[in-house]
């Protein structure tokens, strides 16, 4: 009587269901309206460009988003202006933008690495990148998107920098007087010339820090763990690589070579010299190729 | 017209040395909803991986809509639409953002994308909802969101990976009826390990099992196909001694299996297996002719539950 009773069926108890619901049959289908639009847009659509640039765009406003944005620009904000251009602008007579942009250029080092982490890595580790790759995107258009989206992220938030050139054009101590139609003003002597390429270096330095912690976030789901990788990379090309000066001959050369900060720094003093450009563009490249076959190498799990 | 939205033939992979799926073969006419059956770790969701063009496949070859999927994975996947199984979306944007964005990467034309991302709203039933946060929203809400995005685009296919798991009975029924509805408009293959599911969405199905086809066939023909030549089963509820009880049952012709359990108020359940027909008639003749009480008497059909074991099971 107390004995529960032992239920031995094998098999769960589910009746057969009816038949399917009697669906319509469905005969080809070809009362749907045509898939596609017209041909500009299909020619545009197949170089992929439109891809990319939906894909930055979204990246560029998560950054808005999640807080790792805003910690990003609190962080740069406030180091760049208390310890590169306070000291530069106090320190009286001829003021350039040259402290100020190698004090950026330092600090990307340590920041690029936080831009990029979430990039892949968040999206290999929520499943979103099977979505991702599923969508008729080449895996290059998705490394494309990713990377540019962090690289204009960084352009909005060194916004601060035209404000500071502002500054110092108005309160520069020598200053120069132009005319402009009829009109003489008087401006401060800031030299146009390195202070655009001294930024242009900085561009291309954070392009390539950036697309090194991308492949960094492509290679793990723990977006610490591809924030760490990446900030050993970075801090490797951009410190470390700059004390080769300290070896003997030909390695001290090949040390300052494929160490970044001497090719920014170059650009930074106003020369436009093609190796650095070369150094760069390669260091950029590199990297974003590499994020594409790591992508690729998915398939042949 | 003979044109096939999705054709496989001979897929097989590999994970490393350990074999997903073998020889893979077949196909689906425009406009079927063909559910996907198997227990999990059969090859399901590899099968639907390389159809999406997630995965490479190690053989064999698959195309969407004439398009092969691994010589022309653009064209092939612009013409699916899929949803993984754990439903991934981009939890920080509003509904209709994400959709937005989905369009765009998926090329649709600028100038339909609002008509597109409108028709994914209604048809998943999310008007109130176009403004949310996608990662506020409640399971099936997001299951919702993740059926909106498959179908924004117009695909030719849906590929769906266990579309209702995790759902409760409430929200899986609402999904359930969902696809359906999206079935009329488009080609649907949806996994499942659950059978009732799929009984109750396709009109065609496939079972796989350990990365082999087994089956495929319409939901009441594979019931019909393997209840012929096949015991059945008789449950009854009898008052009296358990020993008297089972040698009358057990007397009956025809009779293969017994098992008798206590019920909660002193009676017995039995259940018989056996090969007759008229089992049930039998069964209740002989027991009331025992002088027992007989209280319930009920056939057990074969069920799709059967089947499935019967196929998948062992070997």
């Amino acid at each position: 009587m107390a004995t529960k009773p032992v239920r031995r069926t094998r098999r769960p108890k589910v009746a057969l269901e009816p038949a399917a619901p009697p669906t319509p049959p469905a005969p080809a289908l070809p009362e749907r309206p045509p898939q596609r639009g017209g041909g500009v847009y299909e020619a545009v659509w197949s170089t992929g460009a439109t891809k990319v640039l939906a894909l930055a765009g979204r990246e560029l406003t998560s950054y808005f988003v999640s807080p790792i944005g805003y910690v990003i620009a609190a962080l740069m904000v406030p180091l760049v202006s208390v310890f590169a251009f306070l000291p530069a602008v106090l320190g009286g007579t001829p003021v350039a933008m040259d402290r100020v942009y190698s004090g950026l250029a330092y600090l990307m080092a340590f920041m690029a690495p936080f831009f990029t982490m979430r990039l892949l890595a968040e999206e290999r580790r929520t499943g979103t990148l099977e979505l991702l790759l599923t969508s008729p995107m080449r895996d290059w258009e998705v490394v494309l998107g990713k990377w540019l989206g962090a690289l204009l992220f960084f352009i909005v938030i060194t916004a601060f920098l035209f404000l500071f050139a502002a500054v110092i054009i108005y309160y520069e101590p020598t200053h120069q007087v132009i005319t402009v139609g009829g009109l003489s003003l008087s401006i401060g002597n800031l030299d146009l010339g390195p202070t655009l390429s001294g930024y242009l270096g900085v561009l291309l330095e954070a392009a390539a820090l950036l697309a090194i912690g991308l492949l960094c976030s492509s290679l793990t789901q723990n977006q610490i763990l591809a924030a760490f990788v990446a900030l050993v990379v970075t801090l490797t090309i951009v410190f470390l690589l700059g004390l080769g000066s300290f070896l003997p001959s030909p390695l001290s050369d090949i040390a300052l070579y494929v160490g970044a900060y001497d090719h920014f720094a170059s650009f930074n003093q106003g020369r436009l010299v093609l190796r650095d450009l070369v150094y760069f563009v390669t260091l950029t490249l590199g990297a974003l190729f590499l994020t594409v076959r790591v992508l690729e190498s998915r398939r042949w799990r | 017209m003979g044109r096939r939205v999705i054709e496989v033939e001979g897929l097989t992979k590999y994970y490393d040395e350990r074999l997903a799926i073998a020889d893979v073969t077949f196909s689906v006419p425009p406009g079927q909803v063909l559910g996907f059956l198997g227990p999990n770790g059969a090859g399901k969701s590899t099968t639907m991986r390389i159809l999406a063009g997630y995965l490479s496949a190690s053989g064999g070859k698959a195309s969407i809509a004439g398009h092969d999927v691994f010589e022309n994975p653009v064209e092939a996947r612009r013409r699916i639409g899929y949803l993984p199984e754990s439903t991934p979306l981009y939890n920080e944007m509003r509904v209709k953002d994400y959709l937005g964005l989905m369009c765009k990467l998926r090329g649709v034309h600028p100038r339909r994308r609002g008509e597109r991302v409108d028709f994914a709203i209604e048809a998943c039933g999310l008007q109130a909802r176009r403004r949310d946060i996608v990662g506020r929203l409640s399971k099936g809400l997001r299951q919702r969101v993740g059926l909106a995005q498959a179908v924004v685009h117009d695909p030719d296919v849906l590929i769906l990976d266990e579309p209702t798991s995790g759902l409760d009975p409430g929200q899986t029924r609402e999904t359930r009826a969902l696809i359906t509805e999206l079935g009329r408009r488009h080609t649907v293959i949806l996994s499942s390990h659950i059978l009732t599911e799929v009984s109750a969405t396709c009109e065609r199905v496939v079972i796989i099992n350990q990365g082999r086809l087994v089956a495929d066939d319409a939901p009441a023909n594979l019931g019909k196909r393997l209840s012929q030549d096949r015991a059945s089963q008789v449950e009854l509820t009898v008052v009296g001694d358990r020993d008297r009880i089972l040698a009358v049952v057990e007397k009956v012709r025809g009779v293969e299996s017994v098992t008798v359990n206590p019920t909660e108020d002193g009676a017995w359940e039995v259940l018989v297996t056996g090969r007759r027909k008229d089992l049930q008639d039998a069964l209740a003749k002989a027991v009331v002719r025992g002088g027992h009480g007989l209280r319930q008497l009920q056939s057990r059909k074969l069920s799709l539950e059967d089947i499935f074991l019967e196929l998948t099971d062992g070997d």
